[in-house]
């Protein structure tokens, strides 16, 4: 059976020929770049082209840039290095953070700080002055991802910003802005200098990159909590990972290359996937203002992530019957009891019903997705809903 | 070198003329349990010795600690009949006890108990205990003599051979598994379903094990779990067939044509009635189940009084009077807890209605159960069920 990949918000499949080259240079370019040797060397150079090679793609200092383990790692680097600055303070988090941030949160509290949640309206997206109103001279830090993972609402980092910027010009106070772009990079434009976060974290698996590679921005030189041997400016101890960092920045490249292409491609599977479904009895853009396709609703919302809302049909059993299907899409929450609220907490957080929570589910696009595949998933989401409705519908009767 | 174990087994030698029939039974059971092909197994004068290389002992204590009937064992030195010789070796026993932590460090007591089957020994048990015992005094600075609440009991037993050995460890005790029968168990996945399963092996029953599968509303992953949950209680078993039953076409019917009040009392009647063909196919002979009384509505005596009735072989229920909590720590001790909470429950929320029948009337549901008209499902999905067999030797 052939599969249809509708899961890209996940992971994505790696581009073959970058695989390919990565694979020999493990083989071929096994130096370490702190070495002293030509094969160290030869590993130094192709580490400090990479990261040429970034700068300029990001538009900002190669200096700026540590590359990582992955999104998570990136994530966590600033926001742990505000343990060694200051002892106690308050941290303000959306409540949508992806769990590489959100559980920080847990951790911060437990050391004793304060941790205040934002919650975003109705629509997904957090608003700036939600942001203000959380802050306090006693405030060391703000994180708000930039497109959410789970509906692919886009916040105003720029505005959010601004708006931290001029509390702590008017409370003389120093506040560290991090940002989650680890769905933005390479699917809409991300320019750090632009946004005005203090960090933001990136992940190449995301856009056809090798997974186990991320990229951390850092306008200013932070103290991280692990130390070692000195290497990406001691932020980031431990041997580079040489061709994955290679990978992750030619990858990054193709898609910069590519972006407006493949993002008129992502809006036109879209706009193909809203026509289809909305004939569906019971299916529904997340959140519904989405639905509107408008100019306000294109700037709002990355087209590459759509969540679809079956309520009262679980979006976890769907996610099976479409699987059985040969189509992988992911779900919003999962419908199991002990976990059911933390799994479903971004969408919760947004409508407060369980019901809703349990029924979504997530597509998501690549490159390589067609609009075929659309048609085939639609068709197949009709043909199976029918059946789940009917089966779920006979509770409330 | 061989290690050697000796097996005690207690109620067992309480059942006169049938307590070979017990004993072939636990033998049986201690050589499925012992993954060790070389272990050998050795039934002699009331006793079971197993005797294996010593790179398995870890794996014999293990299956040991795990097959009911086994009410004690240690590991034992075994040793020429000579006193001098057998002091070493009791020395040896005292060193590998301190090793295992299992006495306090320390100043420490200690009683000799000393038995003598081959009169030929120079030696009485008394004499035996008195030499042995001033040996250790005079070895371990820190041991003083105690014959009433020792730290170490230290068994000499000159038989065929010298036998020592010290504190030895509790097994599981109850019968040997098969030796009461066989049913079948119920198992959901929750806490409950395998301490009831532990329970009734304990008393001797053999069981296999039933889960009703209702994919796509329940995961793979809830399946996995159920899998997992019979290879920890698989050793207690002694290996378990679990038969996995596709049984989302029965529940839609039920779903279909019933109240949603009575969704899961009849879901519940299926399932016995299905436990029930399978245990027909099996040769068993009762059914088993986790339900504790009033812990949910379908567990209240009316509930269990209906879904009792769809079945005409006994059913145990051996959590009926535990609490949750009493629940909860067995299956801590047994190691099923942990897998129990994973978050795989399933989706059969959809299936239950907010207020479902805590007082039903047996003969009501009896009638909304006609309306199924759902035999040819429950055959359907007694017959299709996929036979695992689930491994008793211990990882």
């Amino acid at each position: 059976m052939e599969t249809i990949y509708l899961d890209w918000a996940a992971t994505s499949p790696m581009e073959p020929d970058i695989a390919t080259q990565m694979a020999q240079m493990y083989v071929h370019t096994y130096g370490n770049p702190s070495s002293a040797h030509s094969i160290g060397r030869e590993a130094r150079e192709i580490l400090e082209k990479s990261r040429k090679l970034c700068s300029s793609l990001l538009k900002v200092e190669a200096e700026q840039l540590v590359f990582t383990s992955g999104g998570t790692e990136a994530n966590t680097i600033p926001l742990l290095s505000l343990l060694r600055k200051t002892p106690t303070g308050e941290i303000v988090l959306s409540s949508i953070e992806h769990s590489a941030v959100y559980e920080l949160g847990s951790l911060f509290r437990n050391l004793g700080y304060h941790v205040k949640e934002v919650s975003p309206d109705t629509d997904g997206i957090i608003r700036p002055e939600a942001v203000r109103k959380k802050l306090s001279p006693k405030t060391i830090a703000v994180a708000v991802m930039h497109v959410n993972n789970e509906i692919g609402s886009i916040q105003p980092i720029q505005e959010i910003a601004r708006e931290v910027r001029s509390f702590e010009n008017e409370n003389s106070c120093r506040i560290h802005f991090h940002c989650d772009a680890v769905q933005a990079l390479a699917k809409i434009p991300v320019y750090p200098e632009v946004l005005g976060a203090d960090s933001l974290a990136f992940s190449g698996h995301k856009f056809r990159g090798p997974k186990g590679t991320g990229l951390l921005y850092t306008r200013k030189k932070i103290i991280p909590l692990s130390s070692g041997g000195g290497q990406e400016f001691s932020m980031r101890p431990g041997t580079e990972n040489i061709p994955g960092i290679w990978a992750f920045c030619e990858s990054l490249k193709q898609r910069t290359h590519q972006m407006e292409k493949e993002y008129s491609h992502a809006c036109e599977l879209r706009d193909t996937l809203w026509e289809q479904v909305k004939e569906i009895e019971g299916v529904e853009f997340f959140p519904a203002q989405r639905g509107a396709l408008d100019s306000a609703s294109e700037l709002s919302y990355s087209p590459y992530i759509i969540a679809l809302s079956l309520a009262p049909v679980p979006g976890e059993v769907c996610a099976r019957v479409l699987n059985d299907r040969g189509i992988s899409i992911g779900t919003g929450s999962a419908c199991s009891s002990n976990r059911e609220k933390k799994r479903g907490r971004v969408i919760y957080s947004i409508t407060s019903d369980e019901e809703i929570a349990r029924g979504i589910i997530r597509i998501s696009f690549g490159p390589t997705t067609t609009k075929s595949d659309i048609e085939a998933f639609s068709y197949s989401l009709k043909q199976e809903i029918k059946l789940l409705r009917k089966t779920v519908r006979h509770r409330s009767l | 070198m061989n290690a050697i174990f000796l097996v005690k087994f207690g109620e067992l030698s309480l059942k006169k003329e049938n307590r070979s029939f017990f004993e072939k039974k636990l033998k049986k059971n201690l050589r499925q349990n012992i993954e060790a092909r070389d272990a050998q197994i050795k039934h002699t004068n009331g006793r079971i010795y197993v005797e294996t290389p010593e790179e398995n002992e870890e794996q014999v204590t293990q299956a040991l600690a795990h097959t009911f009937g086994v009410v004690g064992f240690s590991r034992a030195r075994r040793v020429q009949k000579n006193i001098e010789i057998i002091k070493k070796a009791a020395k040896k026993v005292i060193d590998s006890l301190c090793e295992e932590g299992s006495i306090p460090a320390g100043p420490a007591t200690f009683k000799i108990e000393a038995r003598r089957t081959d009169k030929s020994f120079p030696l009485s048990s008394y004499q035996i205990a008195c030499e042995i015992g001033d040996y250790l005094r005079s070895e371990f600075g820190m041991l003083s003599v105690d014959l009433h609440s020792p730290d170490i009991r230290m068994y000499i037993e000159i038989r065929e051979e010298a036998f020592i050995y010290g504190n030895p460890k509790k097994g599981p005790a109850g019968l040997p598994v098969g030796s009461a029968g066989k049913g079948i168990l119920m198992l959901s996945g929750g806490i409950d379903s395998p301490i009831a399963g532990h329970m009734m092996a304990k008393r001797g029953l053999k069981l296999d094990t039933v889960y009703f599968h209702t994919y796509p509303y329940t995961s793979e992953e809830a399946l996995d779990k159920v899998k997992k949950l019979a290879g920890i209680i698989s050793p207690y078993l002694v290996g378990t067939n679990l038969f996995v039953v596709p049984f989302t076409e029965a529940q839609l019917r039920i779903n279909e044509r019933a109240l949603p009040q009575e969704v899961t009392l009849l879901m519940r009647a299926a399932m016995v009635k299905i436990a029930e063909k399978i245990a027909h196919r099996q040769r068993a002979h009762c059914l088993v189940t986790g339900e504790s009384l009033s812990q949910v509505a379908s567990q209240t005596l009316e509930s269990i009084t209906f879904t009792g009735s769809a079945s005409n072989m006994p059913i145990f229920r051996p959590l009926m009077g535990l609490d949750k909590e009493e629940i909860i720590q067995r299956a801590r001790e047994i190691g099923t807890y942990e897998t129990s909470i994973l978050p795989y429950d399933d989706c059969c929320t959809i299936f239950t209605a907010e207020h479902p029948l805590l007082k039903p009337k047996a003969d009501r549901m009896w009638k909304a159960w006609n309306t199924l008209e759902i035999e040819n499902f429950l055959d359907d999905a007694a017959e299709r069920a996929e036979r695992h067999y689930i491994h008793p030797r211990y990882r």
